[in-house]
């Protein structure tokens, strides 16, 4: 049995999507694959109903049906940081972390674990990813986002020095297309000279930072005024729309595929965004449009939404969520996977991992 | 085709009732009151008849088709009977019944199922949820206004708003000078609007002005193509609302589109000659002084009054709006001076003193209306002591008659001058409680005049590498781009004939020192990317560069500067660029708007288009004369003259270059935005040089 820990730098930075993607690859190769998060630091819920999201995500798309006990033994909230500081917390998380480690490792060719949030998760509570690796003797991925050419080595090289030899070596994720070259070129012969094995480079795609229609209701808890049909198409880009008709124009004309999040009673900037290339009209305040607006958009196939929320919230909602775009719908999946095919080497890796 | 709305020979009225509450009654009794001579169909289900006229249940069971039929019923029975009325053959509808469009989604169902019917059987409709329409000529009143026909007069009136016609027409009652030869609600203009009114009313003896108010006109375009032709002809008094932001808001929620800017109004309606009221009050005292007097031939007005102070005012307040005082002949000032009291003033303003009674007032008015330097005249009275107000009224009454010059009153006051005012509305002298209504009044008679005797010029076609153009707009398309960058805005600009500097694009610093040694030193650098528009702001721009070190380093600077603060921008590399001599920077711009299409706005780079707001604008495509007047518009036009000893700067060239663009945007739709920025002039035949220029296009919808 191998197993393989995947961890980043900074937050965001892909992790969920590559343990999907290797894991959907490795099962299509014929092998078993196993699933765990050791440490997790953004449960939600409440109380005995406190799951990880992206854990659950992966072990539904991967059909591992393990116990939550198990996709995230640890998970490290409020309540557990108030007992271990109160001194009250009498659990054995490492006696925990390593029972689901050999549940979730049974009968499988591979268990991929997914790191936390960042490097320093866990520390908290006497955890944290250099302890987990080296207790469980994991050889390590690290994903690391794209910054820029310095600020990438300074993350890249940072994991080598606290991983050391448990680094397998690095995927470089979200790569501007202008800085594809000098990668290619400069970076990835560094980091190989440094014993660090650069299993891929991802280009940049806007379209995995998207959230689709769908998406944006359902976090806004908003209403389908028109365009309900349009749940699934992908919304490339924000717009506000809170200032006059004059300085929204040239802005709505540089974003396609945009939603426009603006006051219900905003009409003129309503048709504005109407004018453009625009997928969905967010209409904040409740304040219901007018009729014409409503007909016009559609007319034109654009969704109309309306929230409850002011647009200063409404906004707030959806930029902390944005980024941290989670990998909910098949499109972007597949999308993903396409990206990982031509972009990873696969063969690399599994053979790294004597499993080829 | 309009005939039928305002000349039907017979007319049906669906939803006529017997019950003088309802709407149905009031359109009936103002139809047989008004004195109309053709048939009247009265149709109810249920009545037998109505104010003497047989009544039939359905538009099936009449007798023949009536050429009108008017829609006075709960609306949704409107698109079947509007329908039942196509089957018979009625040619005009008018839907007073509201219901549709303006209360929601329901009704905008209605409305546009209405519309098919009306296409489908090939009728006009005016309306629906409209007041009616009334025709003084004809006689023909079928509207439910209350208070019956108004009095007739030269004003042809159309309001998008019903309850402001209603207004409009309580004020005629009263006697406020104002009659009509037509009026027309035009409610929602699902069909007929202020486009078809326009021309239908130019060929109308009956009105000698056309007067609307709108919220939106349809198509900027074909509005200007009628007005243009229209106003040579009479004049069109437009008051336009929804200027403002919150305006704006307003008629988007009403219509579901953008509104046009309110530049683009203002440019268009001049363009093609419409006068623009700003207010309901200019948009009457305007429409009176058309209506009621001949034009105003020139701009030289005397002022006959009783009083120094307002004849003060009225002198400041025509200057304001660059009349003249007239200069009266020596001849006429030394008769006025030899029969008028000591004190009175002689000179224009005429002061014909407080005790002036009407047969001064008689001397002094003919005098002045004879001069030949005068072109109108303004008569100003206060009630004093010995004032003959209704004498007077009477003395200028008759002297007005027989001139081809026109004349206004300004009868101050209220309560005393009233039976006086009554008398000058007898005999059609428009009367303004202020001086400066008047004054304005005059102004807006002689803006009218200059526009008039404007010839329409073509705009000119130069010869251009079109394909090119649309080679580049096609590949930037295809490239998923909307962003037209300043290589390729270069190219364009190039293509219509623009002048540029040498400039070339490197990919490396190398490539960059090898094309600056070509050029020649010094060099400016410009950082080009399509996504970046204000190079400025990221240190993308540096000029005198003076060695090839110098390139290298400011080329590896500005390129790890654009990538560090946009980090996702598409960087092409940098422009070697001439660096070119010294001149007056200019910004020529363009911005789509939705009504009217292509708006051209010129001024002076910097801070005069930034800071001052200093521009004009013009609807493109425009001729020659309109180029140079928007040179001369800006505030600032001064300094393309030349202030200080400073030489004037290349003016011709300036309006070949607006012309150029005009042809662009004009031939390019796809083109939404624009900017030469800047567009350096330099002086008298030293022509013009474009250094910077994007674009960018219409979005593939969906």
């Amino acid at each position: 049995m191998k197993s393989l820990y995947i961890t980043s730098v900074v937050t965001f930075s892909g992790k969920t999507a590559l343990c999907l993607g290797l894991g959907l690859y490795m099962q299509t190769k014929g092998l078993k694959v196993g699933y765990m998060k050791p440490i997790s630091t953004q449960g939600s819920g409440l109380g005995k109903q406190v799951i990880d999201e992206d854990a659950d995500f992966v072990n539904r798309v991967l059909r591992l049906n393990q116990p939550k006990s198990v996709m995230a033994p640890v998970i490290v909230n409020d309540a557990l940081l108030h007992e271990q500081m109160k001194g009250t917390q009498k659990r054995d998380l490492w006696a925990e972390i390593k029972q689901a480690y050999e549940t979730a490792a049974q009968g499988r060719d591979i268990v991929l674990l997914e790191g936390g949030a960042s490097m320093q998760d866990g520390f908290a509570v006497g955890l944290n990813t250099v302890a987990v690796v080296r207790e469980l003797d994991t050889p390590t991925l690290v994903i690391s986002r794209w910054r820029e050419s310095a600020y990438i080595l300074d993350d890249i090289m940072a994991a080598k020095y606290r991983l050391s030899d448990h680094m397998l070596g690095v995927v470089i994720n979200a790569v501007p297309a202008n800085f594809a070259q000098d990668v290619q070129e400069n970076i990835i012969p560094y980091l190989e000279e440094q014993n660090i094995n650069v299993y891929g480079v991802l280009p940049y795609q806007q379209q995995l930072m998207t959230i689709s229609i769908g998406e944006l209701v359902d976090l806004l808890q908003g209403e389908f005024l028109t365009g309900a049909h349009l749940r699934d198409r992908l919304v490339e880009n924000l717009s506000v729309g809170a200032m006059t008709v004059e300085a929204a124009l040239p802005r709505f004309r540089r974003q396609p595929n945009k939603a426009v999040i603006t006051g219900g009673d905003r009409a003129d900037l309503q048709a504005a965004a109407l004018e453009t290339s625009t997928l969905c009209l967010v209409l904040t305040g409740n304040l219901k449009p007018s009729a014409t607006v409503v007909k016009r958009a559609e007319e034109l196939g654009v969704a109309v939404v309306l929230v409850k929320d002011n647009t200063i919230d409404t906004i707030e909602k959806i930029e902390r969520t944005l980024g941290k775009t989670r990998l909910g719908q098949a499109e972007k999946l597949n999308r993903f996977q396409a990206m990982l095919s031509q972009h990873f080497n696969f063969d690399r890796l599994l053979s790294d991992l004597d499993l080829l | 085709m309009l005939d039928a709305f305002f000349k039907p020979a017979s007319v049906g009225i669906v939803g006529a009732s017997r019950n003088t509450e309802k709407l149905g009654y009031a359109v009936l009794e103002n139809l047989v009151k008004s004195g109309y001579e053709g048939k009247i169909y009265p149709i109810n289900p249920s009545a037998e008849d109505i104010l003497d006229h047989q009544v039939y249940p359905d538009v099936t069971s009449l007798p023949e088709a009536p050429d009108l039929a008017v829609i006075v019923i709960p609306y949704p029975y409107v698109p079947e009977a509007v329908k039942e009325c196509g089957e018979k053959g009625v040619k005009a509808v008018i839907v007073i019944s509201a219901g549709f469009r303006e209360t929601g989604r329901e009704g905008l169902e209605l409305e546009l199922q209405l519309l098919d019917v009306v296409k489908e059987y090939g009728m006009r409709l005016i309306g629906p949820n409209c007041l009616g329409v009334i025709d003084a000529q004809t006689p023909l009143n079928v509207t439910f206004a209350a208070g019956g026909m108004p009095p007739r007069g030269p004003i042809a009136f159309m309001s998008q708003s019903g309850a402001l016609g209603t207004a409009v027409l309580d004020m005629s009652f009263a006697g406020k000078h104002i009659g009509f030869s037509k009026f027309v609600s035009l409610g929602n203009k699902g069909d007929v609007n202020e486009i078809d009114l326009i021309s239908y009313f130019e060929d109308d003896d009956t009105t000698k002005v056309i007067l609307a108010y709108s919220e939106g006109i349809p198509s900027g375009q074909d509005f200007m193509k009628i007005a243009r032709h229209v106003s040579k002809k009479k004049p069109i008094i437009i008051l336009k609302s929804g200027v403002t932001q919150s305006g704006q808001k307003a008629v988007s929620s009403h219509t579901g589109s953008l509104a046009g800017a309110e530049q683009a109004y203002a440019a268009g309606f001049r363009q093609s000659g419409v006068i623009r009221a700003d207010t309901m009050q200019s948009l009457f005292d305007y429409a009176i002084a058309f209506g009621y007097q001949p034009l105003l031939n020139g701009n030289r007005i005397g002022i006959v009054t009783n009083a120094g102070g307002p004849g003060i005012l009225a002198t400041d307040a025509l200057e304001r709006r660059n009349l003249q005082l007239a200069t009266l002949e020596n001849d006429t000032i030394h008769t006025l001076e030899q029969r008028l009291p000591d004190a009175a003033s002689a000179a224009n303003p005429v002061d014909v003193l407080g005790d002036a009674r009407a047969d001064r007032y008689a001397f002094a008015l003919n005098h002045v209306a004879a001069d030949p330097n005068v072109d109108g005249i303004l008569v100003i009275l206060t009630p004093q002591a010995m004032t003959e107000i209704e004498e007077t009224a009477h003395t200028l009454g008759k002297l007005a008659r027989d001139l081809d010059k026109p004349v206004l009153a300004c009868f101050m006051g209220d309560l005393r001058v009233q039976a006086g005012i009554n008398i000058l509305q007898d005999y059609q002298i428009p009367n303004y409680p202020f001086p400066e209504r008047a004054a304005l009044a005059f102004a807006a008679m002689r803006d009218y005049v200059d526009m008039r005797d404007r010839e329409y010029e073509e705009p000119p076609t130069f010869v251009v590498d079109q394909e090119r153009v649309a080679r580049i707009i096609r590949e930037v398309q295809a490239a998923g781009r909307v962003a037209i960058g300043e290589a390729e805005g270069r190219e364009i600009l190039g293509a219509y004939g623009f002048p540029l500097p040498e400039s070339r694009l490197a990919a490396s610093p190398d490539e960059a020192v090898k094309i600056a040694n070509d050029i020649g030193y010094p060099v400016v650098l410009k950082i080009s990317s399509p996504d970046i528009l204000h190079k400025t702001d990221i240190g993308g721009v540096k000029v005198g560069l003076n060695s090839a070190s110098d390139v290298r380093d400011a080329y590896e600077l500005m390129v790890y500067r654009a990538h560090r603060y946009l980090p996702d921008a598409r960087i092409d590399g940098c422009l070697v660029q001439e660096m070119v001599p010294k001149g007056l920077e200019i910004l020529i711009g363009m911005n789509r708007d939705p009504q009217f299409g292509a708006l051209v706005t010129f001024g002076l780079g910097g801070i005069y288009v930034e800071a001052l707001k200093d521009v004009a604008f013009r609807v493109a495509p425009f001729g020659e004369e309109d180029a140079h007047e928007l040179l001369s518009e800006i505030r600032a036009s001064q300094l393309l003259d030349g202030v200080r000893g400073e030489p004037p700067a290349d003016k011709e060239a300036l309006a070949d270059a607006l012309l150029r663009i005009s042809q662009l945007v004009t031939d390019f739709p796809e083109i939404v935005e624009l900017d030469v920025n800047p567009l350096i002039v330099y002086e008298e035949g030293q022509g013009v040089l474009a250094l910077d220029a994007r674009m960018i296009l219409d979005q593939i919808l969906h």
